[in-house]
């Protein structure tokens, strides 16, 4: 081990689950990121920000209505009422978009070669009781030449037990789980770039 | 943290402030009542009410009547007052009222009170317009958290600071 890595070593208490997941979702981000040349996109992020703020100024808006106005007044009851029911719609939405589509997605993003842009969406959870690290991978490949042929997709999924990548003390042994990631994505990559 | 971070948590903060607060709107559409919560401050409708005590209102559509605790406004004065109504006087129009009210622990009824300010003088009755909200029920005591925080304001700061602190910095 070079001092370098042992800087960086990630430790973790190997009997939780939810640890072990959290620190494979942050190496699985930093590697994307760092070493498959991965631009992070936000999309997910951003737009439950939008939501989440547009909710909240619906609400400061309607709440400012209703101090400078007197409460007996049916336009203030009205305008109330549009900023609490906007306030929960928001709510709701953010909701159901976490739920309906961001899922377990922990990392989208994209990379561009020559050949083209490269989307790609991966998503990760853990069954209760099962110490396995479920990979969902999903790859829109957008080919740089107009043909309608070079537009591919494919979505594969990967489940690898916690005990390959660390080892009794909890400690992430990167280069293992790096060199897996490594295998994913290019398995991935050959599905659909036959 | 970068910006994307920092704003996430912001939002977790105001959501959370936001949440309350619109609740509270939601139910005060529902009882038609601005201030669907209130905090009794005096003893005057012992042993009904104690100091501290937190009274639920709501604003019905039928008349006020006599036997009923309305929390009302004087004109010109901010602190409302709870109290019970003792006498009521009904005009032919709809919805117009004249009302009379007494606390319970007090010797007289509230005429001196209504005209305690100049510009009342010759104020005999309070109108519905005058009332918050009609008493539908109460809480014993837990008030007395909202009544320390208004006698020590930076206790309120502190525990509001805190409790945003720890919202933004939870991930």
């Amino acid at each position: 081990m070079t001092s370098e890595s042992q800087a960086r070593a990630i430790k973790v208490d190997k009997s939780n689950l939810t640890d072990l997941k959290s620190a494979c979702d942050d190496a699985v981000k930093e590697y994307l990121e760092t070493k498959a040349g991965y631009r992070q996109s936000h999309k997910h992020t951003d737009i439950k920000l939008v939501i989440g703020y547009l909710g909240c100024a619906a609400a400061a808006a309607g709440s400012y209505y209703g101090y400078i106005h007197p409460f007996e007044l049916p336009a203030t009851k009205f305008w109330t009422f549009v900023s609490v029911a906007l306030y929960y719609l928001s709510n709701i939405l953010m909701m159901g978009y976490s739920y309906l589509v961001e899922k377990n997605t922990i990392f989208t993003g994209s990379k561009t070669t020559p050949k083209g842009t490269q989307t790609i969406a991966l998503g990760s959870s853990v069954k209760s009781y099962n110490p396995y690290y479920d990979l969902d991978l999903r790859m829109d490949f957008d080919g740089a030449s107009k043909s309608s042929k070079s537009k591919k997709s494919t979505h594969q999924q990967y489940s690898t037990a916690f005990r390959f990548w660390f080892d009794e003390d909890g400690v992430l042994a990167q280069d293992l789980f790096e060199a897996d990631m490594e295998k994913f994505l290019a398995n991935t990559e050959a599905t659909h770039l036959d | 943290m970068n910006l994307r971070q920092i704003l996430t948590n912001s939002l977790n903060v105001l959501m959370m402030l936001f949440g309350v607060f619109m609740s509270y709107k939601a139910w005060g559409l529902y009882t038609n009542c601005e201030s669907p919560l209130v905090v009794v401050l005096s003893e005057s409708m012992e042993p009904a009410f104690a100091r501290g005590d937190i009274l639920f209102l709501s604003n019905p559509r039928k008349a006020i009547d006599i036997g009923e605790i309305c929390v009302f406004k004087i004109p010109g004065r901010e602190i409302p007052i709870v109290h019970r109504v003792i006498d009521r006087h009904d005009t032919p129009k709809e919805g117009k009222q004249l009302l009379l009210t007494k606390g319970d622990n007090n010797n007289v009824d509230d005429r001196g009170l209504y005209q305690e300010l100049y510009t009342n003088r010759g104020m005999m009755w309070i109108e519905p317009k005058d009332i918050v909200g009609r008493v539908q029920g109460f809480l014993p005591y837990l008030g007395m958290f909202t009544i320390f925080m208004t006698d020590y304001p930076l206790l309120k700061y502190a525990l509001l600071g805190g409790v945003g602190l720890i919202v933004f910095l939870y991930e």
